[in-house]
């Protein structure tokens, strides 16, 4: 993997999870990317870091993935399944084995910088980790910052600084296909002379103006103007800087902006109360989806005033007050009116550095120096066995980039799939020791992680303490618990003390737990029958002027981990068999896709289509913007899918009921067929909406847009105008969602119709443009093509009427102000793209939601597009959401990639927290059923009039809301079981001298 | 001399994913705050169980602070959903009980909200030092002594009578339970005792599963207390930690238990509206029970117990008499009482008595037989006679009708009755509460197979025992009232309404038409007709 931002993660978690080792090579400190300098994200809202973090963390530990920081490719040799890869590592000057990540040095080092995480607008120390939640957690020296003053090396207890290191490692690696995922970079707007940037203090980035949103950025959160610290009151969004901008030759459309700004407008009013901002778009691109929604709701729930068809010309600044003055169309007036603070929606660039790359490579870019792709191989790039994904391939939504990088993860596992899992390190435990019955003999470690603790809570008075606590057997303290050597005195002392149960009294688990139950595993002792006290980052770190409050603290702590630690039992992680083989509902383009990845990387499966024909909507499309004749590609895919006999096709059939769970489903057909599978891939597609309006239906001449494009695909087309109207049955109260596919629809039939019959006019009525990304060049052309656009206004649509036998077209257009009268010899409707209507019963049947508008709704809008919740469930293409054509291939492979991870592995490890049922307990009343999203609790008849409630391990993800639920307490959520946190607070809240009295 | 700070002491519980980063990134960032909070780790919000925060407060902690996710953000999806509502129910719990909802705090922190958890921390310690200490007294928790165990059980035999058991078998031909559950014989446990096999008693979960219905108390040809002597053996196995399986974790027997050891100014009266006359001296006491906790409790179900209390008020006011409603009344003890705490009863019971001697009244009036029986038979153990007297509102009603001090219209309802175990078979009040209903002339009572002596259990007594053989109960019971053709199951007890209530709101596996009847109490039914 070229590249650890999200793509890059989700790829490498896809393959490392179905058996191949992965390389993660990263120019920067952390892996991470863009997003982990986002503070929410849109539509949801959602915190960022918070989504992301486990992601990190995952890929961290994940045995099968190495990372390599700090790192530039250097070249490339082999071809594919054989490829040399050379890279130089730069050196962080610390050592990465030794480093614990504990930030004593960053205290101590007297130099300040600034942090380029934090787009500079924050001080960083001469040695420093970008951001706190940094994967790999190794601090680096900043040697053009570093004056060499010995500070940090005096205070690093782990020996980790080294100096005198090289400043540049070159490394081999051989490997079998490369992945590039090298992000973007932000344009750099100060090359916009006119909007200010880096002249005035108030005008920032968006990037810039999201580090100030989030909490843990340079201003923690506040948001303040930069010239005097003050809390605006009024901020202005200029869109499209440095983007669809002839003037800089960067006439793409960067795709996220319009989302990013309208979320930031959102955030920016929750974080000051008050605040008016105002957005100038040139057309608002919210086309993803519920992104039109939430533009709805932007405007008219918090009042985030909207300026269409507005660009700013230029930003001038009030030399005294430092505010900032823009002119803009307003009705038929220019208006002039100051603000606050500016903040630029600077558009995506290829990353510093590609242009080598590309040559290092040999792959071919395209003109605005991203890498090419072919519109139905989305995520191959010029070069067999280098494949792309994420932005690097053009400037997407994290969604996108997430699906495209599953997709490029699929490819590669089918190009590699003879060597799976030849190349992953797989870990022999020794046999577990039989705990049950036995008394707990508890040892306890206690951490000084160098000072960081040790200098705060008094470790050997807790260590004196811990010895003295019920059913601890042996206690010591270390000045590294997580180091190496600890590690293996841990396993010792096992060893010696017959130690069943193990505390560690150090930092959070939540980054160190898998590294001591891991050890304690290796000496024999289940992994759950380990407990950790967090006596640092929720103790000395935060208590540092009162250490004896620390202290007493850290006993408290140390005392309820012990007290826990005597209640934890052994945990199975049963082992549950895959079927390897996938149930593919739906047979058009997405499905086809699906099919075809999933049989290469050597999985049968079972294609189930309704109609009887393969294809769906693909068999009427005969055109797309790029050029590829979609007729030819569906040919070739049924040829090849009817050719495979890996592949069952089931025509004329659906599904008619599903039973089972990941690994083990089965199901039946209406046919009477039953299927086993351990996957399935729901891929039901749309349909394109039949209008009441406009006189669809009544008059021949008033067509849909697929009509079009079949009709001017024969010969004889002829027509004097055809007028083209956007946004019929989209974008209004009942379905607010944006069909995504109709303006790049509109402009490849425009192109068409004025490149084969000049002599046609064609006129587009539209509300906004949405030819986001590359496709923003077609609609120059058609434009330059003399293709009439008229905008209107959602409050005054078209008027359509038959008048002497003519079809008359009506608009009030927006710029000229006038009213248009057309009389066309066809009307083209580009009806909007609407859910299946059978969606309903088969989420039923799966047990799977729906949006509000009958789309089936994924687990994460970001960072899990194609999951659904209930694991060994997938989705893709248009039953997702409206796409185009490489997108719903996109999302084809990445369903397929996804469905890899579960049907390559001969079993699949359930977790061992997880809740269960004490069946004597339980009346199966239906409430655990009803509070669990992930469908774990099913009652069942146990036994003839005998039902029970029995969660499903390989489902159930242990957050134990079902136990509380349960009223008769039958549910059991182990690891946190009732009794588990009642011994807690009672160690914690009893008196030790005991709070009992015998009566007589 | 310097004086000491009141240091609150502070349990907070931290969802793994959001809020115990937020924390840790507070630790991070080197953000300092108050040492006064242990924070106990869980996966999920919605693991929080509002036991664990009563539990809290019961053992000592001054404040409980529940951190989760932001709503929309939670791991889980929805865990946090639930969190919310479970704590807003705890809230109600702790504002109507007197520790005030201050005292513990619902907070969504993010995992980049270091700044936001270190503010919580900083804001919530202030709040709860300004608060002060922890109202509720240190328990000890009364043991009783195993060396003399036998002895104890010996008295127990001879006092209940079981010592007269001549193992007909009687009982455990008409217990409901030994029905469904071929394991459980009311005949076997006397035996076991009699025998003097007492030694399992720390395990034995039989006398758990024993629904106290007195069934057996009234076909025992020779008058055997079975009930008691099943209430004597769980407060000896109490005492040897043989604790039962309580609904909803115990969380009634905790509120019940902060009423018996606090003092408390409670805030229990927000069900009176403003129309209801009611006093603080009289001649007649209204005791009006625990509904203004069960509906606090049981939010999302929507029972609506607190119309019950209005109903008896307003049947009162009706006919002229103005009673007295306290808030310092505290729970009868009946809960408890039957698991296994007697000490619990025994505070509950002298708060109560001078509660109802401060007021002067000479007549206490229930609406609830669990209180009734409890005051009318336990009370009068304990502390002998009492000086009033004790009437349940089927009495008071059937009394004032009969007096002609209260006039019901006319109506043509058809309805049945509940005989609930409490005011059928302990305290032998059939026919009040079928007069009651029909001095509401034009009223037909439909009667079920099983009634009086012989009505069918609700199922579950005390919170203790709701099983599966409970649950098998409850739909025979509402089949019964269904089969009947009454358009309407009226219960003379809370319990009855609640119990049957979840059979009807939750997953059955029989058809939802067998078992739908409406359900209404008694004094709702009555005080519906009222002119």
């Amino acid at each position: 993997m070229v590249g650890g931002g999200p793509a890059g993660i989700q790829a490498a978690l896809d393959l490392a999870d179905s058996g191949f080792k992965v390389y993660i090579l990263e120019s920067g400190l952390s892996i991470g990317g863009t997003m982990a300098q986002l503070d929410k994200t849109f539509p949801t809202n959602d915190c960022a870091m918070c989504i992301v973090s486990p992601k990190l963390v995952a890929t961290g530990r994940h045995e099968n993935i190495t990372l390599l920081t700090n790192a530039e490719l250097k070249k490339v040799d082999g071809k594919a399944g054989d490829f040399k890869v050379t890279l130089s590592r730069r050196s962080r000057y610390i050592l990465e084995d030794k480093c614990t990540g504990c930030g004593v040095c960053a205290e101590h080092c007297p130099i300040e910088g600034t942090n380029a995480f934090d787009r500079d607008l924050a001080p960083a120390k001469a040695i420093y980790v970008p951001f706190p939640q940094a994967v790999p957690l190794v601090y680096t020296i900043d040697r053009g910052l570093c004056i060499g003053c010995g500070v940090c090396e005096k205070f690093c207890e782990a020996k980790a600084i080294s100096y005198s290191e090289q400043p540049d490692k070159e490394e081999v690696i051989e490997v079998g296909s490369i992945i590039l995922s090298p992000g973007y970079d932000v344009y750099d707007a100060s090359k916009k002379l006119e909007y200010g940037h880096g002249l005035f203090a108030n005008v920032l980035t968006n990037i810039e103006f999201e580090r100030m949103l989030s909490a843990s950025g340079p201003t923690e959160g506040h948001v303040i103007r930069p010239s005097d610290g003050d809390v605006p009151k009024k901020i202005a969004f200029i869109q499209c800087v440095g983007s669809r901008d002839a003037q800089t030759s960067n006439t793409y459309c960067s795709s996220y902006c319009c989302m990013a700004s309208l979320k930031q407008a959102v955030i920016g009013k929750e974080h000051v109360p008050g605040l008016d901002t105002a957005i100038f778009f040139m057309d608002t691109r919210a086309f993803g989806k519920e992104f039109e929604e939430y533009l709805m709701r932007a405007e008219n729930e918090y009042g985030v005033r909207m300026f269409r068809n507005n660009r700013i010309s230029k930003v001038q600044q009030d030399e005294l007050t430092e505010e900032l003055m823009l002119s803009y169309i307003d009705g038929a007036d220019i208006t002039e009116e100051r603000f606050d603070l500016v903040i630029l929606a600077a558009g995506a660039r290829p990353p510093e550095g590609t242009g080598a790359l590309a040559k290092a490579l040999n792959i071919n870019m395209n003109e605005f120096g991203f890498c090419d792709t072919d519109e139905l191989k989305p995520v191959e790039t010029s070069v067999p066995g280098i494949f792309v994904c994420g932005t690097f391939s053009g400037p997407k939504d994290i969604p996108d980039s997430i699906a495209q990088a599953s997709g490029a993860a699929g490819k590669v596992a089918a190009l590699l799939s003879k060597e799976r899992g030849t190349l992953v390190t797989k870990k022999e435990y020794p046999k577990e020791k039989d705990v049950v019955g036995k008394e707990p003999r508890i040892g306890v470690f206690v951490c000084h992680c160098g000072i960081n603790i040790g200098s705060v809570v008094n470790v050997p008075k807790v260590v004196e303490y811990a010895k003295g606590l019920p059913n601890v057997v042996y206690a010591e303290q270390n000045l590294y618990t997580c180091s190496q050597d600890t590690q293996k005195k841990i396993r010792e002392m096992i060893e010696k003390h017959d130690l069943n149960r193990v505390v560690v009294a150090s930092c959070t688990p939540r980054t160190h737990e898998p590294l001591f139950q891991n050890t304690v595993k290796e000496a024999g002792l289940n992994k759950y029958l380990f407990e950790m006290a967090n006596i640092r980052d929720q103790c000395s770190w935060v208590h540092r002027r009162e250490p004896e409050a620390a202290t007493e603290k850290a006993k408290d702590l140390v005392r309820m981990a012990i007290a826990k630690a005597a209640k934890l039992e052994p945990l199975p992680q049963p082992k549950i068999p895959v079927t390897p083989a996938a149930l593919i509902i739906g047979g058009g383009l997405s499905g086809m896709s699906a099919a075809l990845e999933i049989a290469r990387s050597g999985f049968e499966v079972h294609l189930v289509e309704k109609t009887k024909h393969l294809g769906g909507h693909l068999r009427r499309i005969h055109r797309t913007l790029i050029g590829v004749d979609p007729q030819e590609t569906f040919r070739d895919l049924e040829k090849e899918i009817l050719g495979d006999e890996r592949i069952k096709v089931h025509l004329n059939d659906a599904v008619a009921e599903v039973k089972g769970y990941i690994g083990n489903f089965e199901s039946t057909l209406k046919s009477g067929e039953k299927v086993k599978h351990g996957a399935i891939v729901v891929a039901t597609g749309a349909v394109e909406y039949e209008p009441v309006e406009y006189l669809f239906g009544k008059n021949p001449k008033v067509i849909r847009q697929t009509d079009l494009g079949e009709m001017i695909s024969e010969k004889g087309f002829k027509a004097k105008s055809v007028v083209i109207i956007q946004c019929v049955g989209s974008r209004d109260e009942e379905h607010p969602n944006c069909s995504r596919i109709c303006c790049s629809t509109a402009m490849a039939n425009a192109l068409k119709i004025r490149k084969d019959h000049p002599e046609t006019s064609v006129y587009v009525l539209y509300r906004d443009i949405r030819t986001y990304g590359f496709r923003e060049g077609n609609y120059n052309e058609a434009a330059r093509l003399g293709v009439t656009f008229l905008r209107y206004d959602p409050s005054s649509p078209p008027k359509v009427f038959e008048e002497d036998g003519e079809l008359v077209v009506q608009v009030d257009e927006q710029f000229i102000e006038q009213t248009v009268t057309i009389k066309p010899d066809y009307l083209v409707l580009n009806a909007a793209v609407r859910a299946n209507p059978d969606n309903k019963e088969l989420a039923q049947l799966l047990k799977v939601p729906l949006t509000k508008e009958g789309f089936f709704l994924e687990a994460h809008m970001k960072l899990r597009p194609v999951d659904f919740a209930t694991d060994g469930i997938f989705l893709c293409g248009l039953a997702h959401s409206p796409r185009l054509i490489d997108e719903s291939i996109s999302q084809a492979l990445a369903a397929a990639a996804r469905v890899n991870t579960v049907l390559s592995k001969p079993f699949i490890e359930a977790e061992g927290v997880v809740s269960e049922v004490d069946p004597d307990k339980c009346i199966a009343c239906g409430r655990c059923e009803e509070v669990c999203e992930y469908g774990a609790p099913r009652i069942e008849e146990v036994s003839p009039g005998v039902f029970k409630s029995r969660i499903n391990e390989a489902l159930c993800k242990g957050c134990g809301s079902c136990a509380v639920e349960c009223c008769s307490r039958a549910i059991r959520p182990k690891h946190f079981k009732t009794e588990q946190i009642m011994t807690m607070l009672e160690a914690l809240l009893e008196k030790p001298e005991g709070d009992e009295e015998v009566d007589a | 001399m310097t004086e000491e700070r009141f240091e609150p002491k502070i349990v907070a519980f931290c969802c793994n994913w959001c809020s115990y980063a937020g924390a840790d990134l507070a630790g991070v960032s080197r953000i300092q705050y108050p040492p006064n909070a242990r924070v106990i780790r869980v996966m999920c919000s919605g693991r929080v169980e509002p036991y664990f925060v009563l539990k809290a407060l019961e053992l000592g902690a001054d404040g409980v602070l529940v951190t989760g996710c932001h709503i929309g953000d939670c791991h889980y999806i929805s865990g946090n959903v639930e969190a919310e509502k479970r704590m807003a129910s705890v809230s109600e719990v702790l504002d109507r009980l007197g520790i005030g909802k201050e005292r513990m705090r619902l907070e969504w922190v993010s995992a980049s909200e270091g700044q936001k958890f270190a503010a919580t921390m900083k804001e919530f310690t202030e709040q709860v030092r300004k608060l002060g200490p922890n109202p509720l007294p240190r328990v000890k928790k009364v043991t009783k002594n195993p060396a003399t165990l036998k002895q104890r059980i010996d008295a127990l035999i001879e006092d209940t009578g079981a010592f007269d058991c001549v193992e007909c078998g009687k009982c455990t031909t008409v217990c409901p339970v030994a029905k469904y559950n071929t394991e459980f014989a009311p005949r076997t446990i006397v035996l076991k005792a009699t025998e003097g096999q007492v030694n399992n008693l720390s395990t034995d979960q039989d006398i758990w599963t024993c629904v106290t219905c007195e069934q057996c108390n009234s076909m025992c040809p020779y008058k055997v207390d079975y009930s008691g002597f099943i209430r004597g053996l769980r407060a000896e196995a109490v005492s040897l930690e043989n604790e039962p399986a309580c609904s909803q974790g115990g969380m009634m027997q905790a509120v019940m238990r902060v009423m018996a050891n606090g003092d408390l100014k409670q805030d229990r009266l927000r069900w009176l509206t403003p129309e209801l006359k009611v006093a603080e001296k009289g001649e007649v006491f209204f005791f009006t029970g625990c509904a203004p906790y069960f509906d606090a409790i049981f939010a999302e179900r929507k029972l609506g117990l607190s119309g019950i209390p209005q109903a008896v008020v307003k049947i009162m006011n009706k006919a002229g008499i103005t009673p007295v409603v306290s808030n310092d009344e505290v729970c009868c003890g009946h809960d408890l009482n039957w698991t296994g705490d007697e000490a619990g009863l025994q505070k509950l019971m002298k708060k109560n008595l001078e509660v109802i001697k401060a007021s002067g009244a000479k007549k206490v009036v229930f609406s609830c037989p669990e209180c009734m029986r409890t005051f009318d038979m336990d009370y009068q153990d304990l502390a002998g006679d009492l000086d009033f007297e004790m009437v349940h509102i089927s009495e008071f009603v059937d009394d004032l009708v009969k007096e002609g001090k209260l006039k019901l219209k006319k109506s043509s309802r058809k309805l049945t009755f509940q005989d609930s175990c409490r005011l059928g078979r302990h305290l032998g009040i059939y026919d009040q509460p079928r007069d009651a209903l029909k001095a509401s002339e034009g009223t037909q009572i439909l009667e079920m197979e099983n009634i009086r002596d012989k009505a069918l259990c609700c199922g579950v007594s005390a919170w203790a025992t709701c099983d599966e053989t409970s649950r098998r109960l409850q739909v025979e019971r509402l089949k019964e009232a269904k089969r009947t053709g009454a358009e309407c199951l009226v219960t003379g007890c809370y319990k009855c309404l609640i119990h049957l209530s979840c059979v009807q709101e939750n997953k059955t596996q029989v058809p939802k038409e067998q078992v739908d009847i409406p359900i209404k109490d008694l004094s709702v039914a009555i005080a519906e007709q009222l002119e």
